[in-house]
């Protein structure tokens, strides 16, 4: 799972919510409260409106209670002393019956019309019992009472009895609406209730596993990396602070195990180079042949730090220039063979440059730099370092060596190849010296040798030939002559070839 | 992303925050409703017209029917056409089909005629307007009810009352209505029945005056004659009543002899205000034409009613 929240964002989610159902179940509760206030108006209501109609008919009753009375006492005192308040009663509740505001009555005008409509009819026929009364007309009375208010009555007892159940059944309604409601809201507030608390139960566990979780991802890689393990890396699961967190560590791991590994690896080609240069130091140290101390030097230094070519110039005081002199490998020889010279002054050489500068030189990329001078025989040359071999101040040559890859030779390399190109330098130089001492000593011993003979010699012939003999040995030339000039101009001058012989014996 | 979940977030506050309004309208909607459901019954009833055909206006008993259907009429918001029949059956034909040809939705009929009358319920019936008799049926047409005063129950209260005043014992006299007529027939049958569960009570005369006082005071007067042991008279109608009063008090046997009436007039009211006659049983034709309305309004309202609804009666005394 991927969330998209922030751990802020979700706090907030949480307050919000949890503000939401609060406010939610307030406003249930409160019109629970509003339902439940409108049962109390209801009943209060509803019994007043039967209290009325209860009242209404007991006017009534009483009335006729009265003029049964009156017209079985025959007490006409009866009609100023009951009948008539009684009458104003029943009259003053009526028109309050016919202006209710009471909504129970309000709700059934039609029936309150005829019932207000039979209290009229019977009004008029009490009025007629008084006057028939004061006529004297008692029977005439009687049959008032009993043909028109009597048949009215139960009209209008009928009538009460109707709107009273109506009204009565109206509070009922009111009260089972009421209850209705109320049940209703009760059962929505504790379903809110235990719905919400389940919600937000389950929201708060996933979001405090959302934290935790990545929380322990985090120790675990941690823990690991304490431990060693630097391949061990946080899982981002999701995309919050954490996440962010979690992605930070994972990079700075990343980098730390990159930068180990790479100095490891520094260190480990760094030895390799060092071992590379003892071992071409330790061959030279033994050689002390000039030709082949640069061609072993061009072999190994080639073989041991794994190039792509390695050849050694030497320098040409005299012609001020640079003479391919030894080459590894089979291309080398060819190239010595085919002859290879390069002007100190050539612009257009990383050799004539290291020589000039008396400086390494490195050309990481041969395809960039100008100055780099291609050969046919080195197609795959991406990169170059040139190091002059100096030895006692003067320059004696210049080491080159190529690579097949790009950016191969790095500032250590540069510094060990100066080294090893010191070293050759050194050791070139002792070289040198070795030959001209041995060519000294030898041309010493021939001296001797040939004095010797001289010495030995009997005869101005013998002496010659011997001289030839031996200067053309010890000098190896193909070609030795001697010429004596008289004073008299006598010119004993041997034939060439019979002073040949001295080099064929050679 | 942060704009965008917090977008989310509003957006998730706001749905919650329509729930909640719709929750709160929707509570408030019920209470609205059901004010609305309870004042939403009031219709306006369209206005009946309903025909009244009296047979005599100039009887005090019509008017009375007149007066009680009128006051009905008015608590029930009907329109009440009167006609009076003047004792006119022709007329009261005409005043049918005029009514029918108003048009009214119903007719209240009180026959001048009851056989004459047929042919005028028949045309209502043709022209689909219920007819309801009052007091005096018809023979023939068809009558959703007729409503009149209960002459057997009336009858039967006569006998208990006079019963009781003569000490359950002694001879009397039956004045009976024109022969044939319903009234004459189930005002005897009523006090008959009644009678004979009084074993020391006995009927010693029944003779028809056809309802007419003059003919009342002859035939009592002669029946008095013939027997002058009688201790009571029952009358069909007040009428012959009065009548055989004036003969008893001719003879001079006012005060020994108990008279009961039927119909309760003015004459017969006065009667026993002065203690001449003991008891009347009145019909209440008020209440008559009452009822005519209140039923005519019901079976128009689509409501279902017997075919004969008896009017009760009072026993009016002293």
């Amino acid at each position: 799972m991927r969330l998209r929240f922030s751990i802020r964002q979700r706090i907030a989610f949480i307050f919000t919510l949890l503000v939401l159902l609060l406010l939610v179940i307030s406003a249930v509760a409160l019109l629970f409260t509003r339902s439940a206030e409108n049962t109390v108006t209801d009943v209060r209501r509803g019994s007043d409106s039967l209290t009325q109609l209860d009242d209404f008919r007991i006017r009534w009753l009483a009335l006729s209670g009265t003029l049964n009375s009156l017209l079985l006492t025959r007490e006409e005192a009866l009609i100023d002393n009951q009948l008539i308040p009684q009458q104003t009663d029943f009259e003053n509740r009526l028109a309050a019956l016919r202006t209710s505001n009471v909504e129970e009555i309000k709700n059934h005008p039609e029936e309150t019309q005829t019932l207000v409509s039979l209290s009229d009819e019977l009004l008029t026929h009490v009025n007629e019992i008084p006057s028939a009364v004061q006529a004297g007309e008692w029977t005439r009375a009687q049959s008032i009472l009993h043909t028109d208010i009597e048949p009215l009555q139960g009209r209008f007892i009928d009538a009460v009895n109707e709107l009273h159940d109506l009204a009565s059944s109206d509070v009922d309604q009111n009260l089972s609406d009421s209850t209705t409601t109320q049940d209703r809201f009760r059962t929505f507030v504790f379903a809110i209730s235990i719905g919400g608390v389940i919600v937000a139960l389950i929201i708060a566990a996933l979001t405090t596993l959302s934290i935790t979780q990545p929380l322990a991802n985090l120790t675990a890689a941690a823990r690991a990396i304490r431990e060693g393990d630097l391949s061990k890396r946080a899982e981002v699961t999701s995309r919050d602070e954490l996440g962010d967190l979690a992605q930070s560590f994972n990079n700075m791991t990343e980098q730390l195990q990159t930068s180990i590994s790479s100095l490891e690896s520094r260190v480990q080609s760094r030895t390799r180079d060092l071992e590379a240069v003892f071992a071409v130091n330790s061959q030279i140290g033994t050689l002390l042949e000039v030709d082949r101390l640069l061609q072993d030097v061009s072999d190994l230094i080639k073989e041991r730090f794994n190039l792509y070519h390695a050849h050694i110039f030497m320098f040409d005081p005299e012609e001020d220039a640079l003479i391919l002199t030894a080459g590894a490998g089979h291309v080398g020889r060819q190239m010595v063979t085919e002859g290879r010279i390069i002007k100190v002054n050539s612009p257009r050489s990383i050799v004539a440059r290291a020589a000039r500068t008396r400086k390494g030189v490195v050309v990481n990329d041969v395809t960039e730099a100008p100055e780099f001078l291609p050969h046919p025989s080195l197609p795959n040359t991406r990169s170059e370092l040139a190091a002059p071999l100096i030895a006692r101040g003067r320059i004696l040559g210049v080491l080159d060596v190529q690579s097949s890859d790009l950016n191969h030779f790095s500032a250590d390399t540069l510094s060990l190849m100066e080294l090893l190109a010191s070293q050759v330098a050194v050791a070139l130089s002792n070289a040198t010296l070795y030959e001209v001492a041995e060519r000294t000593s030898r041309r010493e011993r021939t001296i001797g040798n040939i004095t010797q003979k001289i010495q030995t010699a009997v005869s101005i012939d013998e002496i010659l030939q011997s001289t030839i003999r031996e200067l053309g040995k010890a000098l190896r030339v193909p070609h030795t002559a001697i010429e004596l000039r008289l004073t008299e101009n006598i010119s004993l001058s041997p034939s060439d070839e019979e002073y040949d012989v001295a080099e064929q014996g050679v | 992303m942060s704009e965008f979940s917090r977008f989310k977030l509003y957006r998730l506050g706001s749905i919650v925050l329509v729930l909640l309004l719709l929750l709160l309208t929707g509570c408030s909607n019920k209470d609205d409703k059901k004010n609305d459901s309870s004042k939403s019954d009031t219709k306006t009833p369209e206005t009946l017209t309903v025909g009244l055909l009296l047979s005599d206006l100039s009887n005090p008993f019509f008017v009375s029917v007149q007066e009680g259907a009128q006051t009905s009429a008015t608590r029930l918001g009907i329109t009440l056409v009167v006609q009076d029949g003047k004792n006119d059956a022709a007329l009261q034909i005409t005043q049918v089909q005029e009514l029918i040809a108003l048009p009214v939705n119903a007719l209240l009929i009180n026959p001048v005629d009851g056989d004459a009358i047929v042919p005028a319920i028949q045309a209502a019936n043709a022209a689909n307007i219920p007819v309801f008799t009052i007091d005096r049926s018809a023979s023939g047409g068809t009558v959703v009810a007729h409503i009149a005063s209960d002459n057997v129950a009336g009858g039967a209260m006569a006998a208990e009352y006079l019963a009781d005043n003569i000490g359950d014992a002694g001879k009397i006299v039956e004045l009976q209505g024109i022969e044939g007529t319903s009234a004459a027939q189930d005002r005897g049958r009523g006090f008959d029945e009644k009678i004979a569960t009084y074993p020391n009570i006995e009927i010693v005369v029944k003779q028809t005056a056809n309802f007419d006082q003059a003919e009342g005071k002859t035939v009592f007067a002669q029946i008095l004659a013939d027997n002058p042991e009688i201790t009571a008279v029952f009358a069909h109608n007040d009428n012959m009543i009065l009548g055989a009063i004036e003969a008893a008090k001719e003879a001079g046997r006012a005060g020994d002899i108990k008279f009961v009436g039927f119909d309760g007039i003015d004459g017969a009211l006065t009667a026993i205000d002065s203690g001449d006659l003991l008891a009347t049983i009145a019909q209440q034709p008020a209440e008559m034409g009452r009822i005519g309305v209140e039923t005519a309004d019901k079976v128009l309202k689509g409501g279902t009613v017997d075919s004969y609804i008896p009017v009760d009666l009072a026993v009016i005394t002293k």
